[in-house]
């Protein structure tokens, strides 16, 4: 009878346990199961983010590199047809790449929803303020801009133009600027020091003869014409019709490929754009919202 | 007397269920965690595949190359990169653009597991400028 009593004891106590652990297995397998799945959940969403972001980037056709305090910017002009690869490429992945549970969204500044192809076509860098924009995705422009109060910040630009559809229509000798760029005083507020090289599809290569504008004076002018008549550039380095630019480049039926190199006085700068994507888990509720950060490769020096 | 046995007979096959309830749940606690560890683990190695073959231009040589290359050359790199405690299968759909999606190859490279626990990570990869786009899914299993 004792024995019997005590068992009986026993075997209650164990079922206490039993329920116990019960009770924490349940607990520990949801909130285990949470965590994982939040974990994996927000895993899938940032990587859809840089799936379409890496992609977003190969269109534009711009390539950004920062290597400590210089910023250089490759591109190529003109767009060929970017904005309706955008809208093609946002057809695309809503209807064949994202799954049921995943959402993109386009949005612009004010977090309005947006097409692909209302991308905006300006970058601008901080904490300097300057903009590297075009019109649009046709890119037959290209500005770039700085408030005069942040002008020292720039130490250096080289600008290296290679054009690939066309030969100067003059000899590189008589290539000259009119006006030419205004000249100033290194370390003066608004002074720009620079360097500039552009190669025609022979080979041959202008470097200018200046290597200071001030971009708050006039403009300097410089028109490039090529043997194909229909294909000429021209650009302006200062203030231009009540604007001061670093660069206002017009280009006309011309394939050019660029280089543009800002040697800034800091390292600690960064990119931002208007154009913001997010990408939600519907089922999860997980979102990422982000500015479409073109890719920047960062080179040690 | 009588009665006495039957309660300890009775006490006793409740200890015995109440132990063999408790280690089952222990087993099975150990047993769960592990699978959400290696569906991680089968994830990240997925994800890690499928952006450094786009990054590196794999998945874009695709458009120029035909299903037999392709594959080879996929199968290569899952040998190379994917753990051979793993075993993965990647289903790639490529499409054309004109005025319309027409989606007209597709092929698979690699085999499937035979075990429940799998990730999917899908990539898509593009040459916009000759109006050609992909998509690439892979599952990956644990052997």
């Amino acid at each position: 009878m004792k024995k019997g009593f005590m068992l009986t004891a026993l075997a209650t106590i164990l079922f206490m346990l039993l329920i116990d652990a019960a009770f924490q297995y349940s607990n520990s397998s949801s909130a285990y199961s949470k965590r994982i799945s939040e974990m994996v959940v927000s895993e899938k969403v940032s990587y859809t983010f840089d799936d379409i972001t890496d992609d977003i980037t190969n269109i534009t056709g711009l390539n950004i590199i920062q290597q400590e305090s210089d910023l250089i910017f490759k591109d190529s002009f003109p767009g060929n047809g970017i904005t309706d690869r955008l809208a093609h490429y946002e057809d695309f992945m809503r209807n064949y790449y994202l799954t049921p549970d995943m959402q993109a969204v386009f949005l612009d500044p004010a977090d309005n929803q947006i097409s692909l192809n209302s991308l905006s076509s300006t970058i601008t860098v901080q904490p300097f303020n300057m903009t590297y924009r075009y019109t649009d995705f046709a890119k037959t422009d290209l500005f770039i801009q700085i408030p005069f109060s942040q002008s020292t910040a720039v130490q250096f630009i080289w600008y290296n133009m290679s054009v690939t559809t066309g030969n100067f229509s003059q000899n590189v000798s008589d290539i000259k600027w009119t006006p030419d760029p205004k000249g100033c005083a290194q370390g003066d507020p608004g002074c720009i020091r620079f360097y500039m090289k552009v190669n025609d599809s022979a080979g041959n290569e202008y470097i200018s003869p200046f290597n200071v504008f001030d971009a708050t004076q006039r403009a300097g002018h410089l028109n490039l014409n090529f043997v194909n008549e229909s294909c000429w550039m021209e650009m302006w380095l200062g203030e231009s019709v009540g604007e001061q630019y670093l660069l206002n480049l017009r280009i006309h039926d011309c394939q050019v490929k660029t280089e543009i190199g800002f040697n800034f006085n800091t390292s600690n700068f960064w990119l931002e754009f208007p154009t913001k994507l997010r990408i939600r888990d519907v089922n999860y509720n997980t979102s990422k919202k982000d500015d479409i950060n073109i890719i920047i490769t960062k080179l040690l020096k | 007397m009588k009665r006495g046995v039957v309660f300890t007979l009775d006490a006793l096959v409740a200890v015995v269920l109440a132990v063999m309830a408790l280690a089952v749940i222990t087993q099975l606690l150990s047993l769960r965690t592990g699978e959400w560890y290696k569906e991680i683990a089968l994830y990240n190695s997925a994800q890690d595949f499928m952006t450094s073959r786009d990054k590196d231009g794999t998945l874009k040589g695709i458009f120029n190359s035909t299903d037999a290359d392709a594959i080879s050359t996929l199968n290569n790199s899952m040998a190379f990169q994917i753990s051979s405690s793993m075993v993965a299968r990647i289903n790639v759909t490529i499409c054309s653009y004109t005025g319309g999606f027409t989606c007209d190859r597709n092929f698979i490279v690699g085999q499937s597991g035979s075990l429940q626990t799998k990730s999917v990570v899908r990539r898509i990869f593009t040459d916009t400028q000759n109006n050609k786009y992909g998509i690439a899914v892979m599952e990956v299993w644990y052997k």
